[in-house]
């Protein structure tokens, strides 16, 4: 049991999941390119996981075919990490970064 | 491996018997992909991009685990090859698709990477070791399979 003399030490009102910054957007999700995706698989992929139309997906997918990477969405940090998390599962080379 | 049937329930393959052979020693090769290989590409420039990291790489050991062990199941499980004159139909659902694709990917892309990434500008072509040919064999079973799953996915349903 604490002693009187130990400080108190106040629960955070506002938990680090909970910040205004986790849930508003300021960051960029990227995937890069490695040339051993199929085109189709990543299409697939990009449907999947944001739920995009074929087009869209086929659009972003030759993005980062033919400039090396593709900047997929902007989102709040919770967001973004979920996406990479998402990404990664496929194998897709995805990072996340803040943005400017 | 052909397409038989693609309906709202699932899809089932034709397999010819050494092809089932084939891609039961593909999927046994899983999982190959090591997450450390996206830090390596990217290394973290601050501290709590290197946590997000390896987080990121903890959730992909996570994963494998378990679609290590769904994959056993899965292999093991009565009736999902059904042998008939042809060979053997196998029935996924379209979930077990998705799936079975994130699978192979692993696969192909863990094998690309240990055959050093071959089909960059920047990379000599791989060694013709015994274990490279098997690399190259994987990555290339793996996106045979991949392919056929995707043309699936894609076609109309009956």
């Amino acid at each position: 049991m604490p002693s009187t003399t130990d400080p108190l030490v106040l629960p955070s009102k506002r938990p680090k999941e909970q910040t205004s910054e986790s849930h508003e957007p300021g960051y960029v999700v990227i995937c890069w390119d490695d040339p051993v995706n199929l085109m189709d698989y990543v299409t697939h992929v990009f449907q999947k996981v944001f739920g995009w139309p074929r087009g869209k997906a086929e659009y972003h997918m030759l993005q980062v075919h033919n400039t090396g990477k593709s900047v997929l969405v902007r989102e709040s940090l919770e967001k973004a990490e979920h996406y990479v998390h998402q990404l990664q599962r496929y194998s897709l080379h995805a990072t996340m970064e803040r943005e400017d | 491996m052909q397409l038989l049937k693609r309906d709202q329930t699932g899809i089932v393959f034709l397999l010819g018997k050494r092809e089932r052979e084939l891609m039961i020693s593909l999927l046994k090769r899983y999982p190959v992909m090591v997450g450390a290989h996206f830090r390596a590409r990217h290394p973290a420039r601050t501290p709590e991009t290197k946590k997000n990291q390896e987080v990121l790489e903890e959730a992909l050991a996570e994963q494998q685990n378990e679609n290590r062990r769904a994959l056993e199941q899965m292999l093991n499980e009565t009736g999902r090859f059904s042998e008939n004159e042809l060979g053997f139909a196998f029935k996924l659902s379209h979930s077990e698709v998705d799936w079975l694709l994130q699978v192979l990917n692993d696969v192909r892309v863990g094998s690309w990477i240990q055959l050093g990434e071959p089909d960059t500008n920047a990379k000599a072509p791989p060694a013709a070791t015994e274990e490279n040919v098997q690399l190259a064999w994987a990555m290339e079973m793996a996106g045979h399979f991949q392919h056929i799953l995707l043309e699936a996915v894609n076609a109309p349903a009956e």
